[in-house]
């Protein structure tokens, strides 16, 4: 423990000085505003900003990367909150509530509680990273194929809670989810499937063309549909009044408490991402919550549980990147090209032979973290102010915008077909009121899900017992049995009270 | 079918016409279903849906030799979505959802028709025309076209809007867009 802190107090002292303050700075801002630009969600950032890096000394070089990389996980929750338009996975969960919040008027306290929480939890996720990352690593050591499949699983089944009113519409939008995954090639006989002739759909489907699609341009749909010929949300005037309340950092503070432990518990996972630990967080808050019917229209805490878990992941992140070498999303891949880049070989020796650099890495990330809610808390009312331009103005901006995103990610004519096919299924599932976040949920996680049961069956020789037999993955779909269970009887049990209610 | 609500019929019985305030948002008060209705064809949508699938992957192996084959995931979806659909069909006989769905009509529908089709035109064109004339002209049909705002703030959006994202995204960030006809 004392070694621990003497080595991060090294990595401090090697990372505060005015300059590395300054690429931490700068680093953040940029993120943010990079981030913030939809279709870019924090992996696409990085990989854009990465070479501004290179002519830095490591430690810099280091501080500027940290800073980056939760500017942009911020600036991915800002646009899920003003426009409904997650900039990753991560942040699908986020514009359930945030954008909620943002219609009543208060996007300025939900940005400010998603800095707070990211904050937080950001912290106690590196916090975990000093001091546990040893023993977290023999944990993801533990996480075979079958415990993937059996945490994917349970991750499907926390969907089933996201279903508002209809269970059915939340089950039927997943599946939905799930089968839109399927096209493209099969992972493990490279069969083509549901690609009808088309090269471009080999590859599959991107998730930010559904996420654009499904969100932002179905939200525009909506909006242009009802007539409305001046701004579109009230924003306050009073600058208190575009902060987060007192009340509302007192209702998110379980929020904060458990994204932080699950966030990073989650993410030392290495393939189960900041989606995952997101939506995972989101349905303990809400099954846990004492006004649970408030979610998925303003609550708070909707807001702080996936954006604390976001952040905590990275911290978890690090563990299996650090200690292992092994990279768990897009965005810790490349952290590790940068990590080789700046002289450093991830793996189990990291911790012993090149001590010096990776306590810097840690406590860049102690100082971006800090630097991101101090930059971005004050800059929650200006960025909430961009809702005052009238909505006339403001959604062909947002068409142009989205076009970028798409065309982006591999300069393709095919994908902004793609884009405008699915603004239109999400627009039609708007006017049957079939849930969207389920979808793309099910999106992300169903390929996830499908290897990991492929390398099971493998393993097993094509036996599925192999989920069972295994203590980890068994828990897991257990939960998962359990918790669809008490959702489904739970919402029987509540129409049964009623109508017994309404009988006498 | 909801009635017009009893606030706008007078002590007469007769409807009379509230005066509108245009500053107001204005619901639109076209066609609507029940959502009974609505449900139903929802369920029988995605019944057709998981049939489609079932026939479109037929050909695609059930089981490999090692296990799941390329068809296994794909047919249990469609047995899934036939299964949720069917159900979500069926309980609009047995308990009906209550409510009504609004539908889009008037000027609502026909500017969502309006801002799909010049999409659809903005993207057949952008690959030719390049990212900023095709954008100019986005703007310049929302602005002008669907919305009708003839000022000159939707004159300087439609043209300035379009260059500004092509610095920040194409010059600074060096995102690769089609540079068509114009560019810098």
């Amino acid at each position: 423990m004392l070694d621990t802190l003497n080595n991060l107090g090294g990595g401090f002292a090697a990372a505060l000085s005015l300059t590395n303050l300054f690429y931490a700075f700068l680093g953040v801002l940029v993120g943010t505003l990079v981030g913030v630009l939809p279709g870019l969600g924090p992996s696409a950032t990085l990989s854009i900003l990465l070479p501004l890096t290179f002519s830095l000394p490591p430690a810099a070089s280091l501080i500027l990367f940290a800073g980056i990389y939760y500017g942009a996980k911020y600036g991915g929750s800002t646009t899920a909150i003003l426009l409904n338009i997650p900039g990753e996975s991560a942040s699908v969960m986020t514009t359930l509530d945030g954008y909620a919040l943002a219609k009543q008027g208060r996007a300025g306290p939900a940005l400010g509680i998603a800095a707070i929480s990211s904050f937080v939890a950001g912290t106690i996720g590196v916090i975990g990273l000093t001091f546990l990352a040893p023993v977290m690593a023999n944990v993801a050591i533990q996480f075979g194929p079958p415990e993937f499949f059996g945490l994917m699983i349970f991750g499907l089944t926390t969907i089933v809670l996201l279903g508002g009113s209809s269970v059915l519409k939340g089950i039927i939008s997943a599946a939905f989810g799930l089968l839109l995954a399927t096209v493209g090639s099969d992972i493990v006989s490279g069969t083509s499937r549901f690609t009808f002739g088309q090269l471009e759909l080999l590859d599959g489907i991107d998730f930010v063309l559904v996420a654009i699609g499904v969100f932002a341009i179905a939200e525009v749909l909506v909006n242009v549909q009802r007539r409305t010929t001046h701004k579109l949300f009230e924003v306050p005037r009073k600058l208190r009044e575009l902060l987060p309340t007192w009340d509302d950092i007192k209702r998110s503070r379980f929020a904060m408490a458990q994204s932080s432990v699950l966030g990073f518990g989650i993410g030392v996972l290495p393939g189960a991402g900041a989606t995952v630990a997101s939506f995972i967080s989101y349905g303990v808050e809400k099954r846990f919550s004492k006004r649970p019917e408030k979610f998925g229209h303003g609550a708070i805490e909707g807001v702080a549980a996936p954006e604390g878990a976001n952040n905590s992941e990275t911290g978890g992140a690090m563990v299996p990147l650090l200690t292992l070498g092994i990279p768990g999303s897009a965005a810790t891949a490349i952290m590790l090209a940068a990590l080789i880049i700046y002289g450093l070989q991830p793996g189990p020796q990291l911790f012993t032979e090149q001590s010096d650099l990776v306590w810097t890495i840690i406590a860049s990330m102690y100082i971006g973290n800090v630097i991101c809610v101090l930059l971005n808390l004050p800059l929650a009312p200006l960025f909430a102010s961009v809702l005052r331009i009238p909505y006339t103005y403001l959604y062909p901006g947002i068409l142009v915008v989205c076009l970028i995103g798409a065309y982006s990610l591999s300069n393709s004519g095919f994908d902004l077909y793609l884009l405008v096919i699915f603004s239109v299924i999400g627009y039609a599932m708007r006017l049957l009121d079939i849930p969207a976040a389920p979808l793309l949920l099910a999106f992300v996680l169903g390929p996830l899900a499908e290897r990991a049961l492929a390398q099971s069956m493998i393993i097993s020789g094509g036996s599925l017992s192999i989920l069972v037999e295994r203590p980890i993955s068994l828990v897991f779909l257990v939960l998962a049995a359990l918790l669809l269970l008490s959702t489904v009887f739970g919402r029987g049990n509540a129409f049964r009270k009623k109508v017994l209610e309404e009988d006498e | 079918m909801p009635e017009i609500p009893s606030s706008e019929r007078g002590p007469d019985g007769v409807v009379h016409d509230a005066p509108i305030d245009v500053a107001e948002e204005v619901e639109p008060r076209g066609p609507q279903v029940s959502a009974r209705f609505g449900d139903l064809i929802t369920g029988l949508l995605f019944v057709a849906l998981g049939a489609f699938t079932l026939l479109a992957g037929r050909d695609l192996a059930f089981r490999a030799e090692f296990g799941a084959g390329p068809g296994f995931l794909p047919r249990i979806l469609a047995i899934l979505l036939i299964g949720t659909g069917g159900a979500l069909a069926a309980k609009q006989f047995v308990k009906p959802t209550q409510g009504v769905m609004a539908l889009p009509s008037g000027r609502g529908a026909v500017k969502v028709v309006a801002t799909i089709a010049m999409m659809v035109v903005a993207v057949v064109v952008i690959e030719d025309l390049g990212f900023i004339l095709t954008a100019v002209l986005l703007l310049a049909v929302a602005l002008f076209g669907v919305e009708r705002k003839v000022t000159v703030t939707s004159g300087l959006i439609a043209v300035l809007l379009p260059l500004a994202f092509w610095t920040l995204f194409a010059v600074l960030l060096g995102v690769r867009l089609p540079a068509g006809l114009v560019s810098f």
